[in-house]
């Protein structure tokens, strides 16, 4: 079942060209750590006015408004907007239970990651992709559309790894990434402990976060027949089945009931949830659902 | 329906183990293939709630359980050899003779008695085997063969299930007849010992071999004996009907006229319970679908009544009397007699010219009653005339004047002369005798030919004094003698008049008497109206009726359908045979609206009234008893059609079992 793409689909040059006119959008404001073209908290040195202030000594007497001293005979200083850059992480679920499908849920997962990663290299954000296992593995920090091979080395070499528990990964990636900014979590949210001390984790952070739930057509429409003995491929815990029509039916309502509540439980806490099926494309999911999400301009 | 055991105690036990192993193979025998999936996280939640009473929640879902489960059923029930048990042993020839006369339309228990034994017919043929053969005829007062010998059986229901009821009486003779062909060949004559010193000695030889066949009569035996040689045929008579069916029914009903009082018209009736038990309610009349009288009756077991009913000022129309009461056979509850209208006659006047009568006859009243044709005394002695004399086709003659060598096959009206003696050497019975002046003294107002005449004012001076006849009636008396009196003619009667109208010798022709009596002569001596009803016939016998040769196409309208066209090709009579239907049946001219005559269709039969079911029945010298319960019984096997049932469901579980759709 479980069947792995080659690395070369991974970005391939049409893709990217339709991805370097694009732009991650973060729905708040971040300060960044290095000059960038995102608007930042900080008052620096932009075009954009953001306010005034009493001069004290030692200002820059260049920042002073003389227009106003003239009129009021007293000193102001102006103070612009800093543009600087932002902090874009993108965590792969790297489960064996993303490995299925076809093609599989880690392949559509590491695609759409990648090609997130590009959009915001393009755009001089500080990209970073981290897979989620037991022990994660991060790339490091990469920054300009020269690190694009650096990206697709890190990504394509990844691997889906032995059962992990998402919330202790999540907790791991917080503690070593303590700056805000945008998080794209790909994950088929299939974890029995449940996802939601994860995601709480995450929401904790003030993360802009994005939750990309993977999930392949065999999973959203089982062909399966006769009598089965269902194994589970993270933890070898066995169901036996005997399928019927009405088995599948209620398979499907379980399913559609499991995702609306993972959509509710985002919403509620001001995450944004797109479905993706993993026989979707990325161009399809970033120029169009991502699009209409305003995670990409 | 019952059962045969076929296994031993130890064989059930075997057999009541099967059920619940295959059950239990069921629970041992689930080898479940194993399928790697991401995550069984939602598949556990799926049937989360199917885990409660999951051993039968399984067995629920499983077609394929209760399929083998369903063939396991069909083989046991197949074991106990279940089938029932028919009351009769089929021949390898059979022929149903089914009566569909009207007494099989007696209601029992809600099913016409024809219907029963249509269903006794279908039993009957579902016990035949292969082999058999089998004819269907359907009797009444003849015979209708539906099938000839056949093997098939579908042909054979078909046959059966298309017999309709019909109105007919019953007669057997024809149908034994019908039956008899195969059974019985006819017979050739063969000469045998040919030669000139030898004596010719004949042979009778069937011209085919004779096939011996069963008959079966299912019938309530209501129909007399036919006198019908069975030969080779065995016969079974299958009594269809109970006993207690009660039945009330009209066994006569006509009407008549009162000659004496004209329009008054008496209906007679005679009614009669054939049941056992007594009988009561009420018999209506109506006139035209409207009722007119009605009266009680009260009817002991086979007990006759007879009624009465008096109609005033009829002249025409259509009576039909009712029965009201609760019996098995309503068809003879009800029975038709019509009143004809005035028949249009045809009327020979031998005149050598007399202006009032003339002019009496050709009244609109009197032209609506007759057609007149006039002849002198001397074309009346001419052979063609002659032969309408003689032929019986005119109504009346009307002498005036003058009298004819040989008296017609009609009634006659002498004016002014009398009918001549039958041989010259005998003296006329009316011995006239001239004599001068008359004065009436006595006039016989009852007779229908002086009704309404007035004879006040009336001068006569000189008359013809007649002797009355043997049976004569007197009409008119005057001083000197009988002047007006009527005799009978063997069939026919005369009429005299003993009074001259030309020579101005009476006033009478002036007076409006004159033309009231020649109106009364047409109705009376003429026959324009009847004194009985229209004639009845039974359902299915020819109706015959007299119609005015003019009329050389005529319509006949039956009480229900549309209306027939009959062409008389020069025949006297008009014959109708399509009678099934009971009701009164009219006549016109074809296409006018003037009814000329009717007759009605009734059943009036003791025979099929009488509707208690026979015991046995005779035919020729031979008595048939009843069928009984007791005659041989033959079984018939499902053991057949179980194992059938279960081998289409194997077939059906292995279909599923390929195609796992929804298992």
């Amino acid at each position: 079942m479980a069947e792995t793409a080659a690395p070369i689909d991974l970005l391939p040059p049409t893709l990217l060209a339709k991805l370097e006119r694009m732009e991650l959008v973060s729905r708040k404001v971040f300060r960044g750590r290095m000059k960038g073209e995102r608007r930042s908290r900080r008052k620096g040195q932009s075009v954009e006015f953001a306010d005034f202030r009493n001069y004290t000594p030692g200002d820059d007497l260049r920042f002073v408004d003389w227009n106003l001293y003239a009129r009021l005979d007293k000193l102001f200083l102006k103070l612009f907007l800093e543009e600087e850059d932002l902090h874009v992480y993108f965590l792969v679920d790297s489960s064996p239970s993303m490995d299925f499908g076809k093609p599989t849920k880690f392949f559509a997962a590491q695609q759409l990651a990648a090609s997130l990663a590009f959009v915001g290299l393009c755009r001089g954000d500080r990209v970073k992709v981290e897979m989620l296992g037991g022990r994660n593995q991060s790339s490091p920090v990469m920054r300009g559309r020269s690190q694009l091979h650096r990206l697709t080395d890190f990504v394509q070499s990844a691997k889906p790894e032995n059962p992990f528990q998402l919330a202790d990964s999540i907790k791991q990636f917080c503690l070593r990434n303590s700056g805000r900014g945008i998080v794209v979590l790909l994950t088929d949210l299939m974890d029995k402990s449940g996802y939601e001390s994860a995601l709480r984790i995450l929401v904790a952070q003030q993360m802009d976060v994005f939750i990309m739930h993977m999930l392949s057509p065999e999973e959203m429409d089982p062909k399966l027949t006769g009598d089965l003995k269902l194994v589970d491929c993270e933890d070898d815990d066995e169901t036996e089945i005997s399928v019927s029509s009405a088995l599948i039916k209620r398979y499907q309502a379980t399913l559609a009931a499991f995702v609306d509540q993972a959509k509710r439980f985002c919403s509620q806490r001001g995450m944004n949830y797109l479905l993706c099926r993993s026989d979707l494309g990325a161009d399809v999911v970033i120029g169009q659902y991502l699009r209409e999400r305003g995670l990409i301009r | 329906m019952n059962l045969v055991n076929m296994l031993s105690w130890w064989q059930w036990l075997v057999m009541a183990a099967i059920p619940p192993l295959v059950v239990m193979l069921y629970f041992l025998k689930l080898r479940r293939v194993p399928v790697q999936v991401p995550s069984t996280y939602l598949w556990k939640k799926t049937i989360e709630d199917l885990h409660v009473n999951s051993i039968w929640q399984r067995l629920r879902q499983n077609l394929l359980l209760w399929l083998q489960l369903l063939i396991l059923l069909a083989v046991i029930l197949a074991c106990l050899r279940p089938g029932y048990r028919s009351q009769i042993a089929m021949g390898k020839r059979s022929i149903f003779l089914i009566d569909n006369s009207l007494s099989m339309q007696a209601n029992e228990l809600g099913d016409s008695r024809l219907q029963l034994a249509k269903n006794r017919a279908l039993e009957m043929v579902e016990a035949m085997q292969h082999a058999d053969v089998a004819m269907v005829i359907a009797f009444n007062d003849r015979a209708d063969v539906r099938q000839g010998y056949t093997v098939d059986k579908s042909k054979l229901r078909n046959a059966i299930d298309s017999i309709k009821p019909t109105n007919r009486t019953t007669d057997l003779t024809e149908a034994l007849r019908s039956a008899s062909g195969l059974a019985n060949p006819r017979l050739t004559s063969q000469i045998e010992g040919r030669g000139p010193q030898t004596d010719e000695v004949y042979y009778n030889i069937p011209v085919s071999e004779a096939v011996p066949a069963n008959i079966y009569v299912l019938s309530d035996g209501c129909f007399a004996a036919p006198q019908v040689d069975l030969g080779n045929l065995t016969p079974a008579y299958i009594q269809i009907g109970n006993d207690d069916a009660a039945n009330v029914a009209i066994v006569a009903f006509t009407c008549q006229r009162n000659m004496e009082k004209p329009g008054q018209v008496e209906a007679f009736a005679r009614v009669q319970n054939f049941g056992l038990e007594p009988a009561t309610g009420e018999a209506t009349l109506k006139l035209d679908g409207r009722m007119i009288d009605n009266t009680n009756l009260e009817l002991k077991p086979g007990e006759v009544k007879g009624l009465s009913f008096e109609i005033a000022d009829l002249q025409q129309g259509q009576l039909e009397l009712q029965l009201n009461v609760k019996d098995n056979l309503v068809q003879d509850n009800i029975a038709f007699a019509a009143v004809d209208p005035p028949r249009q006659l045809e009327v020979v006047l031998v005149t050598s010219g007399n202006t009032p009568l003339q002019t009496a006859l050709s009244t609109p009243q009197a032209a609506t009653v007759a057609s007149v044709r006039t002849f002198t005394p001397e074309e009346m002695e001419w052979e063609k005339n002659l032969e309408l004399a003689s032929s019986g086709t005119i109504d009346l003659f009307i002498y005036d004047g003058c009298s004819p060598s040989k008296l017609p096959e009609a009634n006659t009206l002498f004016i002014g002369s009398t009918p001549p003696a039958d041989s010259p050497e005998i003296p006329s019975q009316w011995k006239p005798e001239t004599k001068s002046p008359l004065f009436i003294v006595d006039i016989n107002r009852s007779h229908p030919l002086l009704q309404y005449v007035n004879f006040g004012g009336l001068l006569i001076a000189e008359g013809i004094c007649v002797e009355l006849p043997t049976g004569g009636t007197e009409l008119v008396r005057t001083d000197k003698g009988i002047l007006m009196a009527v005799a009978p003619r063997d069939a026919y009667q005369d009429a005299v008049v003993g009074l001259r109208l030309q020579d101005n010798i009476t006033n009478w022709p002036n007076r409006p008497g004159f033309p009231v009596f020649l109106l009364n002569s047409l109705e009376y001596l003429g026959g324009a109206v009847s004194s009985s009803g229209a004639k009845s016939v039974r359902p299915g016998q020819p109706a015959v009726s007299n119609i005015a040769s003019r009329f050389d196409k005529v319509s006949i309208q039956p009480p229900a359908g549309a209306a027939v066209t009959i062409e008389r090709d020069d025949q006297p009579q008009i014959i109708f045979t399509q009678t099934d239907e009971m009701g009164v049946y009219s006549i016109k001219s074809a296409g006018g609206e003037q009814t000329l005559q009717m007759f009605t269709v009734n059943l009036f039969s003791d025979q099929e009234s009488n509707i208690a079911p026979k015991e046995q029945i005779g035919v020729g010298l031979e008595t048939i008893n009843a069928q009984k319960q007791q005659d041989r019984i033959i079984r018939f096997e499902y053991w057949r059609w179980l194992l059938a049932i279960a081998l289409v469901v194997l077939l059906l579980e292995w279909f599923l079992y390929n195609k796992r759709v929804a298992v």
